[in-house]
């Protein structure tokens, strides 16, 4: 229902081109439109009534996203992502958004014309290196400064009544989202058109290049994404989402062109030098760091096999080496939680080899324990169990293992 | 519209994704009445008044409230079998609820009822807070708490008992809002877990 209604309002968009829209608008406020301000100006106000309105709903929904739990409050973490987006659309510019991060594991960053940015904690995860995410912080800018969510409101304004667009917002997430309600109006992934994710790709790869990153981040993320979709989709047996919308910006362009237009695109602005641009990928892990076991476990939480395996061998960086402690009980995790035949055997295996490391987690040895009674070897499971409670005497749930370790109860 | 509905936002884990019939009757159940829950031969006493919804959210399951489930919620489980779910399956392919195994230790009982939580309530802030031993019905369980907030970013407490019996999972739980609700029933709701029994 959601979807023919979101499809039937894109397709009066095309039916009737934005150009003709513009006229009409220009022809109103001709004088308006030549002293035109970016919303990304120093002290712009909304220019007209449905602006206005917009902006109301917007600053109202931003009220509520505040009290929301689901907001990383970490303020190190707030103003790296911070910094990024200055450093990439420079001080000025960047002094008109207010960038929150969200605790969801789905893959996504979205503007408001307000100027509120919403960055996704999943996406935080699957960035490789810094130049990755100013690339998605500079995407979603130039979509807020061209004001396209703005030009869809007005258009759906003009084909529906009154403020039903509220309740219609076209919301397109793949998943259940838990907090999608909190930021319906501000979060909502618009299903901007194919021109307006030409402009905003453009305009990511002009940003990137200004403030001296590696343009070839924005394709990256693109083959990494469609990379992600196919592990899921194969392991689930469904078919593959890449060329669907949704997914990060749920876009028009299908995301297998896009990433060839974007890397030539970013081979044209890069012209012949073939230097090495900054991609600032150990500047972004340690940004990332502290957060790094807790994303890794909410995108484990989603059981989506495929998708994480892919994932964590990205995080490794396609590297033996790469494989840290963490990682490792990671993946021991997943394959423990899908239990078909062998996991446990295949999960025992990592464990001990992120206890091997050294810097793993003392769930490592929880882990290693319920894996090996799972997979019938009882006292050597219960051998770990008792090593885990040694480590972390205070578990939540030590009573339980003590009792399966086989001792005695207080 | 059915998109929309989902997005709506679970408000109680259960009640919203079990999809919880929209026309339940309820009746009462007294204080000190025995009767068996979710269609299985597994009996509770209630120590004070309850009101039990006349429809079921799945077949193998029963739901209970004191003031509608948003605000308190007594779900009992029983005779789920190897390979079934928690709740309906309504993306099968997509988003896959886990699916409960015979052979599952106690601890796995646990993660996987974690599991459940955050595929439905889609990566909502699920904490397991404490896992003891504890016995259903006469029988080797466990017994957890948890914390979580859903889509209605409402803090809720929630506890549960469990146990394998005869390869069949039976479950009892119970969650409401951090604040006044769960303080106020929790402790009615332990002696109903307590007072579980066979025949």
């Amino acid at each position: 229902m959601k979807r023919l209604l979101a499809s039937v309002a894109f397709a009066g968009l095309v039916a009737q081109p934005l150009a003709a829209q513009d006229t009409e608008t220009e022809g109103a406020e001709a004088q308006a439109a030549t002293e035109k301000q970016l919303p990304s100006a120093y002290g712009y106000e909304p220019q007209d009534d449905l602006e206005k309105g917009l902006w109301y709903q917007m600053d109202e929904a931003e009220r509520r996203l505040k009290e929301s739990r689901f907001l990383i409050e970490d303020p190190e973490l707030n103003e790296y992502v911070r910094s990024v987006t200055c450093k990439t659309v420079g001080e000025a510019r960047c002094q008109a958004t207010r960038i929150y991060l969200v605790r969801t594991p789905v893959f996504n960053a979205s503007m408001a014309p307000n100027g509120v940015m919403l960055v996704y904690s999943g996406l935080l995860l699957r960035m490789r290196d810094e130049a990755q995410l100013a690339a998605v912080l500079a995407h979603e800018f130039t979509h807020f400064e061209k004001q396209h969510s703005l030009r869809l409101f007005r258009n759906w304004r003009s084909k529906t009544d009154l403020l039903s667009w509220l309740s219609v917002i076209p919301v397109r997430v793949p998943y259940a989202v838990g907090m999608a309600t909190q930021v319906a109006v501000l979060g909502n992934m618009f299903s901007f058109n194919r021109e307006m994710e030409r402009e905003a790709d453009a305009g990511s790869i002009e940003e990137l290049v200004e403030a001296g990153y590696d343009p070839r981040a924005a394709s990256a993320i693109w083959s990494q994404l469609g990379a992600e979709m196919d592990a899921t989709a194969e392991e689930r047996g469904h078919r593959s989402d890449k060329n669907r919308n949704g997914g990060l910006f749920a876009t028009h362009p299908r995301s297998t062109d896009r990433m060839g237009r974007l890397a030539q695109m970013a081979r044209e602005a890069m012209g012949e030098q073939a230097e090495e641009r900054y991609r600032g990928a150990a500047e972004y892990r340690a940004a990332l760091a502290s957060w790094w076991p807790e994303l890794i476990e909410d995108q484990i939480a989603l059981k989506d096999f495929g998708g994480t395996e892919y994932l964590l061998a990205t995080l490794a960086g396609d590297d033996p080496m790469g494989w840290t402690g963490d990682l490792l009980y990671a993946r021991a995790e997943l394959y423990r939680a899908r239990a078909e035949e062998g996991d446990f055997a295949q999960a025992a295996e990592f464990y001990r080899q992120a206890i091997a490391t050294g810097e793993a987690p003392a769930e490592s040895w929880r882990g290693l324990g319920l894996a090996l009674m799972r997979d019938g070897f009882k006292p050597e499971g219960q051998a770990a169990l008792r090593s885990y409670l040694e480590l972390e005497p205070d578990a939540p749930d030590a009573a339980l293992l003590a009792s399966m370790a086989g001792e005695v109860q207080s | 519209m059915k998109t929309w509905m989902k997005l709506a936002g679970p408000l109680a884990l259960a009640s919203m994704l079990a999809a919880a019939p929209a026309e339940a009757g309820w009746r009462l159940v007294e204080e000190g009445e025995t009767r068996k829950v979710a269609r299985s031969s597994m009996r509770v006493t209630a120590p004070v008044d309850w009101n039990r919804a006349t429809e079921r959210p799945t077949s193998r399951s029963e739901i209970w409230t004191q003031d509608g489930v948003a605000l308190s919620e007594l779900m009992f489980y029983a005779k789920i079998k190897d390979g079934e779910t928690l709740f309906k399956k309504h993306q099968r392919k997509r988003n896959p609820l886990p699916e409960f195994s015979k052979d599952m230790l106690l601890t796995d009982l646990v993660e996987w009822y974690e599991d459940t939580a955050n595929v439905a309530l889609g990566g909502s802030l699920f904490e397991i807070v404490e896992v003891k031993p504890a016995t259903l019905a006469g029988y080797e369980g466990v017994h957890f708490s948890y914390s979580y907030t859903g889509g209605d970013n409402v803090a809720r407490l929630g506890e549960a008992r469990a146990a394998i019996i005869d390869e069949k999972l039976y479950l009892i739980s119970f969650e409401a809002p951090r604040i006044h609700y769960f303080d106020r029933y929790i402790a009615g709701v332990r002696a109903m877990m307590d007072s579980a029994r066979f025949e």
